[in-house]
């Protein structure tokens, strides 16, 4: 049966339809976090502080292996 | 125009279109000259047009985009490096500091050394100045340092409402809380404090002076697991005190009923520590012989020679008919009560193997006075007594220490005490309960009543580092430091005093227990500083400890060389022995009768009594001889899972009395037949993201009244339960009889194994492999040092600390239940377990397994990228910057020691636990830590082998092999690893190499690997 | 009559003269360019950005002669060779050149206690576990790695870090280090860098 025009729409759809889905799915691969400018993260007040305690005796002899 | 011809075919044509055309009207010809309709083009004036036209439009659009992009980065940048502002003194970034210190993982208040880098603690071991565990920490310890970074710790008080929980700070609970303690106080009401084990003079001195303010105080010290019926056997056999320290290493014969010694009881450590001088490959002492009488596999039992199943409840009437046999063939004074059977029926009754318990009491016998007899602590008192008499008997006393003792600084509360509490609270007489680090809704036998007592006191506290149980019922919980962040001093063990020091500040606002009751003892609100425990221990010391021990030093200069130590050993007399009680016999009252099952609740061996449940790694821990990972089960043994229909991963319901539970079931062969075990401490229902629901609640089947004792049930009642609950092991189940698997170890040269006598008359009799094999690949030629691992199979009991060390170095992470059922869980280092023999009486051997870093490694040719290569001295590498995730590598290995990362694990795993602020600071910086797609194994911790490379050239010196301690190798209390260079003649590991015990693993597939074990021996009668 | 010869200008004509050396250059011209612009981001030589703090070493090293180790401590001990503190900075210059505006900048870090956000230079990549001590401690002079330090104003990288640039120098060493009698090869195995 010779193809219609109802048919040739149709797969005109299919064919943007599928190739617009290839074209996300290449677009979800580009690189969006390369291109971010750099995040400052010197001593942000919330993060848990480390201090070493000061009354903390160090162990400084050399057992076995160090 | 009109084209009226077609050239081509000199035809004459006439296109027209409209009538207008074909009449030659001129208005048709303008239209057609025109290329748009009059009044179309009005509107694209061009003076109106933008000057930009599409294509400039388009080629500025492409331009600006290309800009943008450029300038966006500044990919030139390497990021900033920060420095210190201040930099303290003692920090030197990249090289890690030790501080000793104490860990409270249990009651055993091991020393250890805290190895911190820029002030973050990254990982412990044992601190080799301590006399007791000598250097040495078992697998708790080992991961006691994620406790530190648990997400899920408390962070300021709070508040504990219906609602949820608010905030409050310190200021409030320190006005709020002396308020209440006096009016309690004044009105005569009690102020309860229920706390673990006390094990800290100072920590009792901080509960006297707050007795001493609050006189209505009262101290409740409980553990679940403790030595208190030993003790008070002890009591009845010879003279209060406590159960003597056994000299495991001058025993020649040791018969273990129900004494998980050398992985739950006492001190594990130092327990392996000395048995395992007796079960050497080298045969520096002679080998001891351990019997063991127990209802189900334990790691005790796994290091038998001998085994025997005995139901708990039966152990009573053994040792009794032993007394009997005993007793009649060495013609003693010591006589068993009259009533019990004899030997040779009890055997037969409880189907034990005859000729065995022929060989038991011939050795007693034969080795009167080098032989002990231990109970485990779980057994009911009369046994304890009956033991005390048998060793009395066979001359055993010689064996038990003098000089050294466990001390009690606080003792325990009795059943009594408990019940006279709950009575208490229940007439209100209790105005204040304080819970002092402790989870006694959980832990407590639900027939004590606790909780409904609890909701009527008025102000009930709990102190903690996390939230549980029982703090979900209080008013307030009052978050605590952790170990590394607290002070503090130990006296376990007579005359060693082992002290706590902080190594980091407190990471949330959190203070030490023993703090918070300071600045309450002292009745004012602004009492408290950070360093009031640290003065108040100061203060003790200067005037107690220091003045004893008569030192030449100043009391600042020793007391800096304490903290540096770590432990001051003051000699100390033990207490002259006592008689023995005769008398003590007689009251013992005869064995109950027993009903056909007997449920028998003990320990686990990764998550102590349950408060480490929030603990990933220890939950992911392998169980020493099911390899069972989080979960809990019931251990039932074939025969009895046959008479129920039971099969792996059904359910069964244990109802003792009116408790009931249902339990995963898990089919142990070597399990007594009647017997159903199960583990506690699972089943949590508040222990943070990790721990609760994991496992099943088997406490909740305890009494304080029960007939045996509250961990023995000898009426309970099985039943198959519906439905199927899926246990993940990490080592295949195939049942013993499959004849593909039965004695696959043995036949593919796994395990080597022998016995004492036959390694005694014939050196050479494991006939060791040729290995002069033709290689297709070139064998290198080691120059300088080659590095290589020895292990002695007869000192492994299977203790997991090895893989926690290893876990801990190494940044191995944690996957969870679900991957670990797929295979990926991540341990480079495991510790597998066969069986061999029959189902009900089964022969079981531990082997640890890692990379064997093998000479001709089939892994190495068949990576497509050469991410892994073999180093000059031996190793093989593993790049993983260079790895793409082929998994050839794993494919080729024959000992399945690769571990692939399915996932990253680190931060895009499920919940992204690891992404949690605190816990990145675990990572050891030295360490890769993996991302998705790489291959992974044991690298012999080449961060520790560069390390000592490093300080070799520092010193301007050469590279020993006894400079570098692996972390499985540093953290093995039996010291079954060696490692070190195999070129140096004179090394251990060199004389492992040329030992006629030693083996290597699939040696037929001429892999070279070099890891050599030692066969393990069995020191059994030879049959005749 | 002046016969003249029509050339018939085919496609190919049209192709060699114009089109090939046109695609050419543009291919060779995008190759050089792209080189020599991604340089600094491949190996970082000629990077040497302006620093929060207008540290001189061609004044501190260079006139006045101060050692590479006082400030960088950690450079024959451990890894990593250390930026130093504020608080080193502050040995001398709590007193020296007080009114000078970079140190009061210098002393206001010091005292609002945060550390100088230095612009990082010498980095290798995460995977890389360079160890400074062990170079610093057989004898390696710094300005071997990082150029004349004490010539420069400002830190700018020197040498390329790629790992054939190390590698190189593992391989040749007596020819690289001349100035060291006995000089040991350097290791050249994945695991002495990449654990």
């Amino acid at each position: 049966m010779p193809e219609t025009t109802k048919t040739l729409q149709r797969r005109k759809f299919f064919g943007k339809l599928g190739k617009g889905l290839t074209g996300l799915l290449l677009l979800s691969a580009f690189p969006v976090k390369f291109f971010q400018s750099e995040k400052k993260e010197i001593a942000s007040e919330k993060k848990i502080r480390i201090i070493e305690h000061p009354l903390a005796v160090k162990r400084n002899k050399k057992g076995l292996r160090g | 125009m009109n084209n009226s011809k077609n050239e081509s075919s000199g035809k004459d044509y006439n296109y027209w279109r409209s009538l207008k055309e074909l009449n030659n009207n001129p208005e048709a010809f303008d239209q057609k000259a025109n290329e748009f309709m009059k009044g179309v083009t009005d509107d694209f004036e061009i003076s109106g047009m933008s000057p930009v036209s599409r294509r400039k439009f388009l080629a500025l659009l492409s331009a600006s985009v290309a800009f943008a992009a450029s300038s966006c980065t500044n990919y030139h940048s390497h990021g900033e490096i920060i420095p210190y502002n201040k930099k303290p003194e003692e920090v030197t970034p990249g090289i890690p500091n030790l501080y000793a210190s104490t860990c409270t993982g249990c009651s055993n208040a091991c020393g250890i050394l805290i190895k911190t880098r820029e002030g973050r603690p990254i990982k412990v071991d044992g601190n080799p100045d301590h006399p007791v565990n000598k250097g040495k920490i078992c697998a708790i310890g080992q991961a006691s340092v994620i406790n530190l970074y648990d997400p899920n710790r408390l962070k300021t008080p709070v508040a504990i409402s219906q609602e949820g929980n608010s905030s409050i700070n310190w200021k409030t609970v320190d006005e709020g809380m002396i308020a209440e303690l006096e009016k309690a106080s004044s009105s005569g009401k009690q102020i309860a404090i229920i706390s673990g084990r006390i094990s800290s003079p100072s920590e009792k001195m901080v509960l006297d002076n707050f007795i001493a303010k609050y006189p209505t105080a009262r101290v409740y010290s409980y553990e679940l697991f403790e030595n208190g019926v030993r003790n008070a056997a002890w009591n009845r056999s010879y003279a209060p005190g406590s159960f003597p320290l056994i000299q495991w290493d001058q025993a020649k014969v040791i018969v273990s009923l129900e004494g998980d010694f050398l992985a739950n009881e006492g001190h594990a450590i130092e327990n392996i520590q000395m048995f395992s001088k007796g079960r050497d490959g080298f045969l520096n002492k002679d080998f001891n012989r351990l019997y063991v009488v127990e209802a189900t596999m334990t790691p005790t039992g796994m290091a038998a020679d001998y085994r025997l199943r005995l139901k708990p409840d039966r152990q009573l009437d053994f040792v009794l008919s032993l007394m009997n046999e005993i007793g009649e063939r060495t013609k003693s004074s010591i006589k068993a009560p009259s009533g019990t059977s004899s030997l040779k029926d009890f055997v037969k009754n409880e189907n034990m193997l005859a000729g065995t318990v022929e060989h038991l009491v011939q050795d007693l016998i034969d080795n009167r006075g080098s032989a002990i007899v231990y109970a485990g602590s779980l057994l009911p008192e009369d046994v304890h007594v009956a033991v005390n008499a048998l060793n009395e008997m066979l001359g055993n006393t010689r064996l038990y220490r003098t000089d050294q003792a466990e001390v009690l600084q606080i003792p325990f509360a009795q059943k009594q005490d408990l019940e006279n509490l709950v009575g208490e609270m229940n007439k209100g007489n209790v105005q204040v309960i304080i819970h002092y680090d402790t989870n006694p809704i959980f832990d407590l036998p639900q027939d004590y009543g606790y909780a409904d007592a609890l909701k009527k006191v008025p102000f009930s506290i709990a102190m903690l580092e996390q939230e549980n149980e029982t703090s979900a019922l209080c008013r307030y919980a009052l978050p605590i430091s952790h170990d590394f962040e607290s002070w503090g001093d130990f006296n376990t063990r007579m005359g060693i005093f082992s002290l706590r020091q902080p190594v980091i500040y407190p990471l949330y606002s959190t203070r030490q227990k023993e703090a918070i009751l300071l600045s309450w003892a002292s009745g004012d609100s602004k009492f408290y500083k950070d360093t009031v425990y640290h003065d108040f221990i100061m203060n003790n010391w200067e005037k107690g400890l220091f003045a004893s021990a008569k030192s030449p030093l100043d009391f600042r200069t020793f007391w800096l060389t304490a903290l540096e130590n770590g432990v001051v050993v003051l000699p100390e007399n033990a207490p002259a022995p006592a008689g023995f009680k005769a008398a003590s016999l007689s009251e013992i009252k005869p064995p109950s009768k027993a009903g056909r099952y007997t449920l028998y609740l003990k320990g686990n061996y990764s998550i102590g009594d349950g408060r480490y449940a929030n603990n990933g790694f220890l939950q992911e821990l392998p169980h020493p001889v099911t390899k069972v990972v989080w979960d809990n089960y019931a251990f039932i043994s074939p025969k009895t899972a046959e008479e129920f229909g039971l099969e792996m991963n059904d359910m069964v319901e244990v109802k003792v009395g009116s408790r009931k539970q249902e339990f995963p079931v898990f089919i142990q062969p070597g399990t007594a037949d009647g017997a159903v075990v199960v583990e506690l401490g699972y089943g949590r229902r508040k222990a943070g993201e990790v721990g609760t629901g994991t496992g099943v609640n088997a406490n909740i089947l305890m009494s304080k009244d029960a007939p045996v004792t509250p961990f023995i049930y000898n009426d309970a009642q099985i039943r198959k339960a519906s439905g199927a609950y899926k246990l993940v092991t990490t080592q295949e189940q195939h049942t013993i009889e499959d004849t593909r698997a039965k004695d696959a170890h043995k036949r593919r040269g796994i395990i080597r194994e022998g016995t004492v006598d036959e390694y005694k008359k014939n050196p050479g009799f494991l006939e060791k492999e040729e290995r002069e094999k033709i290689s297709m690949n070139k064998n290198p030629e080691y120059l300088g040092v080659k590095w290589a691992m020895g292990i002695d199979l007869n000192k492994c009991v299977g203790c997991n600390a090895c893989v926690t060390a290893c876990d801990i170095e190494n940044n191995v992470p944690v996957v969870g239940k679900e991957q670990v059922d797929k295979g990926r869980i991540m341990h480079w280092f495991r510790v597998d377990r066969y069986y061999s023999g029959t189902a009900e009486d089964p022969v079981s051997y531990t082997q640890p397994m890692l990379c064997q870093h093998c000479d001709t490694a089939p892994c190495e040719n068949v990576c497509p990228v050469a991410a892994t290569t073999h180093s000059p001295d031996g190793l093989n590498q593993m790049v993983y910057n260079r790895c793409v995730g082929t998994r050839y590598c794993s494919n080729n290995c024959p000992y399945k020691v690769r571990r692939f990362n399915f996932f990253n694990f680190r931060d895009h795993f499920a919940d992204g636990y690891y992404l949690q602020e605190p816990v990145e600071m675990v990572y050891n910086p030295e360490v890769t830590v993996r991302s998705r797609g790489v291959m992974e194994k044991c690298t012999f911790c080449v961060q520790r082998i560069m390390q000592a490379r490093e300080n070799a050239i520092e010193e301007n010196r050469e590279l020993k092999g006894s400079d570098v301690q692996t972390a499985c190798q540093q953290a093995c209390p039996s010291e079954a690893i060696v490692f070190g260079d195999a070129n140096d003649p004179d090394s251990i590991i060199s004389k492992f190499r040329a030992h006629n015990l030693g083996y290597h693993v699939l040696v037929d597939l001429n892999t070279r690997p070099n890891i050599t074990y030692l066969a393990k021996l069995r020191n059994i009668h030879p049959e005749v | 009559m002046k016969k003249t010869l029509l050339v018939k200008k085919t496609v190919l004509d049209y192709t060699l003269k114009v089109r090939l050396p046109l695609t050419i250059f543009v291919i060779l011209s995008s190759i050089v360019l792209t080189y020599f612009i991604s340089r600094p981001e491949r190996d970082g030589v000629g990077y040497g950005p302006t620093q929060p703090v207008n540290f001189s070493h061609k004044l501190h090293a260079g006139s006045m002669g101060i050692d590479c180790r006082y400030c960088h401590t950690g450079a024959d001990k451990s890894r990593h060779a250390m930026i130093p503190s504020v608080s080193t900075c502050m040995n001398c210059h709590s007193v020296a050149r007080k009114d000078r505006p970079e140190i009061i900048k210098l002393t206001k870090f010091y005292e609002d206690n945060k550390p100088i956000p230095w612009k990082r230079i010498h980095r290798v990549p995460d995977f890389v576990y360079f160890n400074h001590s062990v170079h610093v401690n057989r004898g390696i002079k710094c300005q071997t790695c990082h150029g004349q330090v004490q010539n420069m104003e400002v830190v700018a990288q020197m040498n390329t870090f790629v790992m054939s640039a190390c590698l190189n120098c593992h391989r040749n060493a007596p020819q690289m280090l001349p100035y060291i009698n006995n000089v040991k090869y350097g290791p050249q195995n994945c695991f002495a860098c990449h654990r």
